[in-house]
């Protein structure tokens, strides 16, 4: 019975963990690498940091007792117009916390045989972002397997303590997303 | 032999045994399931596009879809049994005569029934309705498009009429009294076909009730909460907490922890690794008829099962009232009353569900349960072994193809689940029958090592008697020719 017993736990552990498999299929990759994100192209041309954010409006400014990231992103659309961000397709994951966009972009939209460029502003606990990426995806409301991709931000364990240094008391411009066709 | 000697043994047989069967019979067990996997794709996009003229046409033809898989699943079944010889085991006399080797049709209206009830326990149905919802709202436009399939019946959501519960219940009870009407014609035509539209009728009746019934039932903890036995529990648990909480342990805390543990640990593990493979081989015993859970009893305790199933039983009643109507034409004395006769209808009517669906299972659960824990272990290890390695390749599957939109998947979707279920879902039905012939060949083996393997004479004596005490009750007699052999 103690066999049985044990074959019972050990087929239900098994049966258990691989179902709760996790169906994503993630690219990987890094600032400057163009990575496909469906029918767009994706691409992290700069990361910045500061403890303050202005954009072209009073209303724009800001200023946070944390740190804010910037992530400089370029989204090509070749074929169809494509949008990156909105309600949950844009994220920074770091320290096991998800932290969402927020100010004058939170997408990026990228019109038929135009490229988009913009900054996506993310408000950061300091104490972790060691190991920080971008992870991207098209929001759906009903979906099966949706691609998606994460974009290492280069601030590591041992990078980090210069990451939180620099943004000290800097304050980020940040306008709107501006737009060019593709060659 | 140790217990782990035994265990590896019984793992050693099924698996070596399964994938040879597995492997002789490939190309007849492709033919079915594919044939099986055809059907049920097409009436799911008939049933999608049938969505757009009436929610209840769609329910009808997906209910047909459920049949087509679970049509190729018995005749998988029925095939890999036969090959393994799992009824030659049973003796001659104890064979009952209840159609099952007739033809295909019959087959299926004897089987179709219970496995149905089982799909249904394992929220199979509620699964597929549910991406039935899902693939006809992204048809119209996702759910701020006109209403999906199940939009116009739903009972779910505020300001729901009235008139829409007594429209669902007048058509989960017309249903089931169109189906209880069909089942009796059924019976005593013998008309085949008729035993799969009772089988579409009740797996229309299946999802009509479970779609619904959980809109209905979701109600219910919101009515019990404004109940004040509900104030009651919750004024006990306060005062267990405060108990506990004197010493020192936070009762919350304690609480959520005992609740987590149960339902995220345990729970997982029970049904994930012993309630889904022994109740899929509870359910495969019933394609190869109740003679093999009977006889299995009978080597098992030594006697046969008190009551035969009612599967068995209604090949004699059938057979009786034949016989009767033959002895009134030729003036014959009829002993039977009209009140009997309405008592006994109206309790097959409202009964006879039981013993053709619940029945069958409850005895053939209780018998696959009573095979030994050794080779419950060895068996319920191979079956989850298989299910991870589906699981696996599954992800793998995943992986190749990559993430897409819900445009690609809307597309290649059944093709995806086709070739992710095709290696390992066939392996697995040949595991059932092989699982089963070998609970079988237990029970023979305990039998003749005790000497109670060779009882047939007092098997048939007790099933007559048992079979007779029925109809008795009826005012019909036995005749003496009919039935078991």
């Amino acid at each position: 019975m103690i066999i049985a017993l044990a074959c019972v736990v050990v087929a239900g552990i098994g049966v258990n963990v691989t179902q709760n498999i996790s169906g994503e299929v993630i690219r990987t990759g890094d600032i400057h690498q163009s990575l496909r994100l469906d029918n767009a192209i994706v691409r992290v041309t700069d990361v910045r940091t500061g403890t303050a954010m202005a954009g072209q409006t009073d209303d724009d400014r800001y200023k946070t007792g944390g740190m804010i990231l910037a992530v400089t992103l370029r989204v090509e659309a070749p074929g169809t117009k494509y949008t990156v961000g909105g309600d949950d397709g844009v994220s920074v994951q770091a320290g096991g916390r998800t932290y969402a966009a927020f100010g004058p972009n939170t997408s990026i939209t990228a019109e038929a045989g135009f490229a988009s460029t913009g900054d996506l502003l993310f408000e950061v606990d300091p104490n972790h972002i060691a190991g920080a990426y971008l992870e991207l995806y098209r929001s759906e409301f009903i979906h099966v397997t949706p691609q998606k991709v994460h974009i290492r931000l280069g601030i590591t364990q041992q990078n980090a303590a210069q990451w939180v240094a620099a943004a000290k008391g800097r304050t980020l411009q940040v306008g709107s997303a501006s737009s060019e066709p593709l060659g | 032999m140790t217990a782990l000697a035994m265990l590896w043994t019984d793992i050693r047989i099924l698996l070596v045994d399964t994938t040879r069967i597995w492997w002789r019979l490939l190309p007849k067990i492709l033919t079915i399931y594919v044939l099986g996997w055809l059907g049920y794709e097409v009436c799911f996009k008939l049933a999608e596009i049938a969505g757009d003229l009436t929610a209840w046409l769609s329910l009808v033809i997906f209910a047909i879809a459920f049949v087509s898989r679970l049509a190729a699943l018995v005749l998988i079944l029925r095939m890999v049994g036969n090959a393994l010889g799992v009824r030659h085991l049973i003796p001659k006399e104890e064979q009952e005569d209840d159609d099952r080797d007739a033809g295909v049709t019959r087959l299926l209206a004897l089987t179709l029934l219970p496995f149905l009830g089982i799909y249904t326990a394992f929220g199979l149905i509620q699964d597929a309705s549910s991406q039935l919802v899902i693939e006809s709202d992204f048809r119209s436009g996702g759910i701020w498009g006109n209403q999906g399939i199940l939009g116009q019946i739903r009972l779910n959501g505020a300001d729901v009429p009235a008139r829409r519960y007594v429209l669902v219940l007048a058509i989960i009870v017309g249903t089931y009294i169109l189906r209880r009407g069909l089942d009796l014609v059924h019976e005593r035509t013998g008309f085949r076909p008729l035993g799969i539209v009772v089988a579409f009728i009740e797996a229309f009746f299946v999802l009509v009730t479970i779609t619904f019934g959980y809109d209905l039932l979701a109600r219910i903890p919101l009515w019990l909460k404004d109940r004040q036995f509900m104030v009651w529990i919750s004024d006990v648990r306060h005062a267990v907490g405060n108990l506990i909480a004197l010493t020192g342990i936070n009762p919350d805390v304690f609480f959520a922890g005992i609740g987590s543990f149960i339902s995220n640990q345990v729970w997982p593990v029970i049904t994930s690794g012993l309630t889904q493979p022994i109740f899929w081989l509870a359910i495969a015993a019933l394609v190869y008829g109740s003679s093999v859970i009977s006889v299995a009893e009978l080597w098992r305790r030594g006697r046969p099962l008190a009551s035969r199933v009612r599967l068995a039983r209604r090949a004699l009643e059938r057979a009786a009232r034949q016989e009767a109507a033959g002895g009134q034409q030729h003036g014959g004395e009829h002993h039977e009353t009209t009140g009997a006769r309405l008592v006994a209808e109206i309790r097959e009517a409202f009964f006879g569900d039981i013993d053709d669906k619940y029945l069958p299972t409850l005895h053939s659960l209780r018998l696959v349960l009573r095979a030994g824990f050794t080779f419950l272990g060895a068996y319920v290890v191979v079956y989850s072994a298989q299910a991870v390695g589906s699981s696996i390749w599954s992800w793998a599957l995943n992986q190749t193809i990559g993430g897409h939109p819900m445009t690609f998947w809307m597309v290649f979707l059944p093709a995806q689940d086709f070739v992710t279920s095709l290696p390992f879902e066939p392996w697995r039905l040949c595991l059932l029958a092989v699982a089963l012939r070998r609970c079988l060949m237990i029970f023979r083996l305990r039998a003749e090592s005790r000497g109670t393997a060779n009882l047939e004479v007092g098997a048939v004596e007790a099933a007559r008697e048992v079979a007779a005490a029925d109809l008795g009750s009826r005012g019909t007699p036995v005749p003496e020719t009919a039935g078991v052999r």
